[in-house]
């Protein structure tokens, strides 16, 4: 089998297990608060994603700047 | 040269630390303990416990080995492992809610004064049984009134707790540390291996996991404040030998904060983030201990993968210290017909006249090279430190040692058969240059002595 049917038949094997499990627990109930207590906890989480991504970007950029010079190289 | 996967994959795994009468010592002390505990009746956590406890030492020790020779791939290693073990515990807690009668009490009730003596009160427990402060590997189902939920004969619905292996481990702070581990090993093996591609996607499902957990922890940790109404599950504990069982006695009106009500959902989860603000897809989104196995099967099944990937690039570090001329690609076919020895302080290795049979790399301590005179004095030659080597032919072939290799401290050496050096160096010419520059670096002066 090739990698492209193999990750097609793994992304609908991987649906089908989603949605199989979100039918099984659609009736479950969680949680009684609204919207808005949610809503005034969003700058806690765009703070934390911007934490995240400065910590990912100290190792990404590096990464991609290894990842040039192994491509040029091997292009030479 | 080259080596098959497999024999580069079996080298990489192998004990190389440990010696095999250590590893099989430790296999039969786990296997006791286990053996024991089961026979003392303990829950399945306290045997996994003692069944883990002696394989501590030697993971230990021959991880630390494995990375001082194979560096990134060993901390590769490392963590698939660990990330490895936390998956399982996500696919037994699902496991346990999807095929048993399992409840999502975590970490599970323990049979401390309290719930002893509630279930005292309820008539379920006898007065005379002091508790014995373990967790509940058994747990009778709560209705929505708190109450036990009875089966059709109208006995109570007993399980499992669905809080893994390890419930009492089922922390919110053990969830951020492991994860944040995770993400950032995965993030410097990102530097390490760029070229992979399972190991960005990987990255990219860590990252939002972590926020995920960072959210989460917050509201844990930082919002404590308690005004929403909610309600507290009562738990009483009944112990039979070593085993405790959980029983649902009820719920009290509680205030509580709001990672009860809904933080602790984050925000993918049902009644998380999402789902509030989308009441219209809040039914469709799966529960905390469901997501979070999609979650760590998706960073941690494509970083396994990875890492399988890479192990057809590993090579020990002090093969490339000796010969840093051979490819990586020699240096990987080589590395799997690496043996170890060890040898203590004062031992002899090899002896002056010895016929040079194989190939030694120095990967730990040090020795010293010495030739013993025709007067009986013992000249010092060379001293040998991690990534020197000896038992190189001299410059005409020579096939003798030409002086006693001496441990001066503890000594680790890889040692490589001649006829597989002869072999490399046929096929790199910057190796052989560099070999025969030392030989005859080397011998020279044992040549105008006998001249």
């Amino acid at each position: 089998m090739n990698r492209k049917r193999y990750t097609v038949l793994l992304t609908i094997m991987l649906l089908l297990v989603f949605v199989g499990q979100a039918l099984a627990e659609r009736d479950t109930v969680v949680g009684k608060v609204s919207a808005q207590d949610w809503i005034d906890r969003l700058p806690v989480l765009i703070a934390t994603t911007i934490f995240v991504i400065v910590v990912d970007a100290v190792f990404v950029i590096p990464a991609i700047r290894k990842l040039r010079t192994l491509k040029r190289a091997q292009g030479r | 040269m080259t080596s098959s996967y497999a024999h580069i994959a079996a080298n990489f795994v192998a004990f190389k630390r440990i010696p095999l009468r250590v590893v099989l010592a430790t296999a039969f002390a786990s296997i006791v303990l286990a053996a024991g505990m089961w026979i003392q009746g303990q829950p399945l956590y306290v045997i996994a416990t003692f069944a883990l406890l002696p394989w501590v030492p030697v993971a230990l020790f021959e991880g630390l080995w494995k990375i001082d020779h194979y560096h990134w791939i060993a901390i590769f290693g490392v963590m698939t492992l660990l990330q490895l073990g936390h998956l399982t515990e996500h696919v037994v807690q699902v496991g346990v809610l999807s095929f048993t009668e399992g409840t999502l009490v975590c970490p599970p009730p323990v049979d401390t004064m309290s719930n002893a003596q509630r279930a005292i009160d309820a008539g379920l427990r006898s007065p005379n049984t002091a508790p014995i402060n373990m967790s509940a590997s058994v747990v009778v189902k709560p209705g929505p009134d708190g109450q036990a939920l009875l089966d059709a004969n109208g006995d109570p619905i007993t399980g499992p707790h669905a809080c893994g292996i390890f419930g009492q481990l089922d922390l919110e702070i053990v969830h951020l540390v492991w994860e944040m581990a995770g993400w950032l090993c995965i993030l410097a093996l990102v530097v390490q291996y760029p070229r992979n591609r399972l190991l960005w996607f990987s990255l990219a499902l860590a990252t939002f996991h972590t926020v995920e957990h960072l959210l989460i922890s917050y509201t844990f940790f930082f919002d404590p404040i308690q005004v929403y109404e909610g309600t507290r599950q009562l738990w009483g504990t009944l112990a039979e030998g070593n085993i405790v069982t959980a029983y649902p006695l009820g719920q009290e009106p509680a205030i509580v904060n709001f990672y009860a009500v809904a933080g602790k959902n984050g925000i993918l989860a049902k009644g998380g983030l999402i789902g509030m603000l989308f009441p219209a897809v809040n039914q469709y989104l799966p529960t905390r201990p469901y997501l979070h196995l999609y979650y760590n099967s998706l960073v941690i099944v494509p970083a396994t993968i990875a890492f399988v990937l890479e192990i057809r690039r590993t090579y020990d570090r002090y093969l490339r210290k000796a010969l840093p001329a051979l490819t990586t690609q020699e240096m990987v076919a080589v590395t799997p017909r690496l043996k170890t020895l060890r040898y203590k302080s004062g031992d002899i290795i090899v002896t002056q006249g010895d016929p040079v049979e194989a190939f030694y790399i120095v990967s730990k301590g040090v020795a010293e090279v010495v030739q013993i005179q025709p007067d009986g004095w013992g000249k010092p030659l060379a001293t040998l430190c991690a990534g020197d080597y000896f038992g190189e032919a001299g410059p005409a072939g020579d096939a003798e040692f030409i002086g006693t290799v001496r441990a001066l401290t503890d000594v680790e050496l890889l040692q490589l058969d001649r006829q597989v050096l002869e072999q490399i160096l046929a096929e790199s010419s910057g190796s052989r240059l560099n070999i025969e520059q030392l030989a005859v670096k080397r011998y020279a002066p044992q040549a105008i002595q006998q001249a």
